[in-house]
This record gives C-alpha cells, structure tokens and sequence, in this order.
C-alpha cells in the first residue's frame, strides 16, 4: 500500500525530555486520521514530525514529496488586517500560484466552506469557528496531497465543530491524505482511524469502535431514583458497593461505574443502575493503565 | 433551598446590540451549572454582570444575597475566576504562587502558610511545591490554577473554559476537587464548549442570542431536546433554532 505519511518508530527528544518515543504510524490517500491524546502526550511533536518540519532524533519519516503538505495549527495565523480574499490570494502567491489559478480555486473554496457572502470582511472580524475555516481554505488552496491540522478545532463552539469535521471528510473522501491531532476523545468519533497518544507513545490504534471494545468492563450509571436527594458521599458509598465494580466516578447527579463484564447490573434501593455506551475516554483510561489512579469515590 | 444566583429580566446593551436579554435564571447554592452557547451568545456579558464587574442595563438580580446594581464591590470579594489559560507564573515554583496570590487576595503571616498548605495538600501537589510551575504536567498546572483561585474562599466560582484538555485521569481528579468544592456550599459556575465537560454539571443553562433558552439537568436536556441523545445534538438543536 502506497502511504502519503509514514512514521516508522520515530523518536523525538528535547535535551533529556522524550516528547515522543517510538512511533509509527501511517496515513493512506483518502484517509481521515487522528491523533488523540491529552495535553503533553505529544501531539503537536507528532504532527510536525509528519509534515517534515520537525527532524526526528531516531526513526524515519517518509512524506510522499516535501513541500507538498497543507499544514494548519491551533495557533494558525491569518491577517486579521486582510480581508477573507486577501488572505487566500495572500497564501496563494506563496504557493506560487498564477492568478488565474488562483482566481478559480478562491471561488470554489469559500463555496465549499460557506465563506462566499463573507469574502470581503476582514479575517479578525470572523467568528473563530469561521477563522478555521478560512484557515483550512488557506491551507489547501495549493491542492496539497496530504493535509496535517494540528488541533484545528480547539476553542471552536460546537455547532462550528461539526460542521469543520464535515469539510476534513470531504478532503478525505476527494482523495487528500488527511492526519489531524485533537485532546478531545470525542472528536475520534470523526475519524477512519485513531492513534491513541500517551505520553509520547501509541497505547493503541484502530478505529473508535475497535478502541472502545478493547475495554473488558461494562459501563453503567448509576442514578438516584426521583424525590430521593442523597450526598455525593452516599452515592459514592452505593457505587462502591456494586458487585464487580472496577471504577466509579462522579458525574453531574450520578456516578458512573465500570463493572466486571457477568457482574448483574443490580441496583441498591433509592437508585437506578442503567447501562451506558463505553466512550473512548474509558478505553483511554483502561489502556494506559491508570484505572487504579482513578479516585475511589 | 437558597439561591445563591439569582436574576430577572437581567439585560445589557451596548448600544444598538442587545447582548443579555431578558435573563432570569435562578442557581441553587452549592449547584454545578453549566453555561453554554455558542460564541457571541451573550455568556460573557451575562457572567461579566454576576461577578459584579459589568452593570446591568435593565432588571435585576442578587448573587450571594447582594444586590448587582448596588452592591457589586461586595460580590466581587466572595467571587473566584479561573480561566483557561490558568494565569500562572511559569518561572515561580508552585509554592511561590499561590504566596503571590494570597498576597494579592490580602492573605498575610500564618494565615497564608495555613492556607497554602492546606491547599497544597487539597490539590495534592505537597510533593510538588517546590517545582518550577513551567515544569508541571497540564494537570497538575491546573490544579494548581484552581488551588490559587480558591485561596481566599470565594462562595462563587468561575470556571472559564478552564475543565478541559487534560488527560482523562487528571481531569477526574479536577472534578473530584470541583464535587467537593460543591458539597461544601461553594457554587460553581462552568463554561464549556466540550459537551462531555457539561455532562459533568448538576444541571445545564443554554443561551443563543442573548437569551435563555434551556435550563435543566443534562439528562433533562437530552431527553427533551435530542430524544435521549447527546448533549452535543441538544446544543446544535438549539443553536440553529436561533
């Protein structure tokens, strides 16, 4: 299979600090890839090192061809001073593109990413989910084969999320190479495939369901029944109690527990105990092996 | 139950722009409440009004039983904000910063050593404290940033877009801190643009426009506003009502 990006066990190291250890990882043409993890895992590491601008300390990166890679970042700076036009014909020019090409392309972009009635505001008078997206037109006007997007959606409300996630499965589904960092586990839900980050090394990759089924445990929350008010300090108590409970956490007016997989979902009196989806935070916190630090209570 | 935020028909214009209109919204003591809405929704100004540093232009409210259009000064000593970007100095130790804060909150002598090692201890950074902040895991850093912004005891606190983008362990950690804050009749407020951050709140208030236009637990929410679905279908269901 021919990769438009291919990590093969890279390492990063700042001085004596691993940022990144061992890593590999691929992305095919027309393929939506992400990597999630928390803050420090790593990410912005990852994605530079995959876009080439970042030199490995051990391993090797193979870009199909240097130069052609649109790469946004969390921080991606437009020229609020610019207006939406601008900015494009601005990015365009150092792509080296001809006018004509350019003049062809920016229509159909701001199209695409619902800016057209908006082409003469100036970038800083644009919402910040509209900021990503003029930053996303910007990043592809040059029809980059491989896109890199280092934490595009962060700060952006929800409704503008959607919508983002929708336009980096377009550049998926015409064939780019598409490989984009986020800390939200959510978010994997958006992606073909995820690379699961923590601390510097991959704890698992596959797409979110395959993650989330590597989890042994049932996930339930556990609710008080209505017109009974008990303390958070009493439900911990009914949560610890559960028979082949693993891990309860508080969760707004319940807890939400992970349990031996045969263990009867049987809840004490004055509660509910109702099945939940496993989300891939579960998975997240199985995987790395930090169930035992999760609080008690 | 008393309420410790309390508003009706709280408005603010600037000019022509009518940014928070018409809000009554009611926040039981010791409640986690979530607020949400998409940017420009008006959450800003409507917070900026609670904390006693915006007027209003029309209506009223009490927060911690003071009035918000006479007492504003006095609400602003109970209230504690802590935003996303945490505000700490990276080249302080974790000790020298909250010393920093206490002494900005007025803390001084033993009161502040008790404070800060009570703290210390309550975010579980004892072993840390002499540490270089810049130094700190995101979690850890963010304990800290809470730990500073409940050194002088506040009854109301912010939390900025401040719950989100640590690891899962930590941020269980911090919601621990945050129940506790609660149980103890500290109430809090968070804003959020991560859903799975809102499902953590007692109950939820959504604006779009400047107004109100949902309140309720998540579970309420979900059930009414996305047929049991997610927080995240609920918050597009209502935004794009408009």
């Amino acid at each position: 299979m021919e990769f438009a990006i291919k990590l093969t066990n890279v390492s990063k190291h700042f001085g004596a600090h691993g940022a990144v250890e061992s890593v590999s990882l691929t992305v095919a043409p027309g393929e939506l890839v992400g990597i999630v993890g928390p803050d420090g895992a790593g990410k912005t590491t990852l994605a530079r090192l995959a876009a080439g601008v970042l030199a490995p300390s051990g391993g090797t990166v193979e870009p199909e061809s240097r130069g052609r890679v649109g790469y946004l970042s969390g921080r991606f700076s437009l020229y609020p001073e610019l207006t939406v036009l601008e900015n494009l014909a601005f990015f365009a020019k150092v792509y080296g593109m001809t006018a004509r090409e350019t003049a062809a392309e920016t229509e159909r972009l701001l199209d695409w990413v619902g800016l057209l009635p908006f082409k003469t505001r100036l970038a800083g008078a644009l919402s910040g989910g509209m900021r990503q997206k003029l930053a996303l037109a910007c990043a592809v006007i040059h029809q980059p084969p491989t896109l890199i997007l280092d934490e595009p959606t962060t700060a952006v409300d929800p409704v503008a999320r959607v919508d983002f996630w929708v336009l980096l499965q377009d550049q998926a589904r015409a064939g780019r190479a598409v490989l984009v960092t986020t800390p939200y586990m959510d978010e994997a839900e958006n992606c073909d495939r995820v690379v699961l980050l923590h601390q510097g090394r991959v704890l698992a990759t596959g797409s979110s369901s395959e993650l989330k089924a590597q989890l042994p445990y049932q996930m339930a929350l556990l609710i008080p029944t209505e017109g009974t008010t008990p303390s958070r300090a009493d439900m911990a108590a009914a949560a610890e109690a559960l028979p082949g409970r693993r891990w309860a956490i508080p969760l707004g007016a319940g807890v939400r527990v992970a349990l031996d997989p045969g263990a009867p979902l049987a809840a004490p009196p004055g509660y509910a105990l109702t099945p939940v989806p496993t989300n891939l935070e579960d998975a997240y916190i199985w995987l790395s092996g930090a169930a035992e630090e999760v609080p008690a209570q | 139950m008393k309420n410790a935020i309390e508003t009706r028909g709280l408005t603010r214009r600037f000019g022509d722009f009518v940014a928070v209109d018409n809000v009554s919204l009611a926040v039981p003591e010791g409640a986690v409440m979530g607020l949400l809405g998409a940017n420009g929704a008006g959450k800003t100004t409507l917070i900026r009004m609670l904390l006693g540093v915006l007027a209003p232009t029309d209506g009223s409210g009490q927060v911690l039983g003071h009035d918000l259009a006479t007492d504003a000064e006095a609400i602003r000593q109970k209230v504690g904000y802590m935003s996303q970007r945490f505000s700490l100095y990276h080249d302080l130790t974790v000790e020298e910063n909250l010393v920093f804060y206490g002494k900005v909150y007025g803390l001084k002598g033993s009161d502040l050593q008790s404070r800060k090692d009570d703290l210390l201890a309550w975010a579980g950074l004892t072993d840390q404290r002499r540490l270089v902040t810049g130094q700190l895991g995101g979690g850890l850093r963010q304990r800290l940033a809470f730990a500073c912004a409940i050194l002088h005891r506040p009854r109301l606190l912010l939390l900025d877009e401040a719950t989100s983008g640590v690891d899962p362990v930590s941020r269980r950690k911090f919601w621990d801190l945050i129940y506790g804050l609660s149980d103890q009749g500290t109430t809090v407020l968070v804003t959020t643009h991560y859903m799975d951050e809102a499902e953590h709140c007692d109950r939820l208030a959504m604006m779009n426009a400047g107004h109100l236009v949902a309140t309720g637990t998540p579970a309420d929410l979900r059930a009414e506003y996305a047929g049991g679905g997610s927080l995240d279908q609920v918050f597009v269901t209502l935004a794009k009502r408009g």
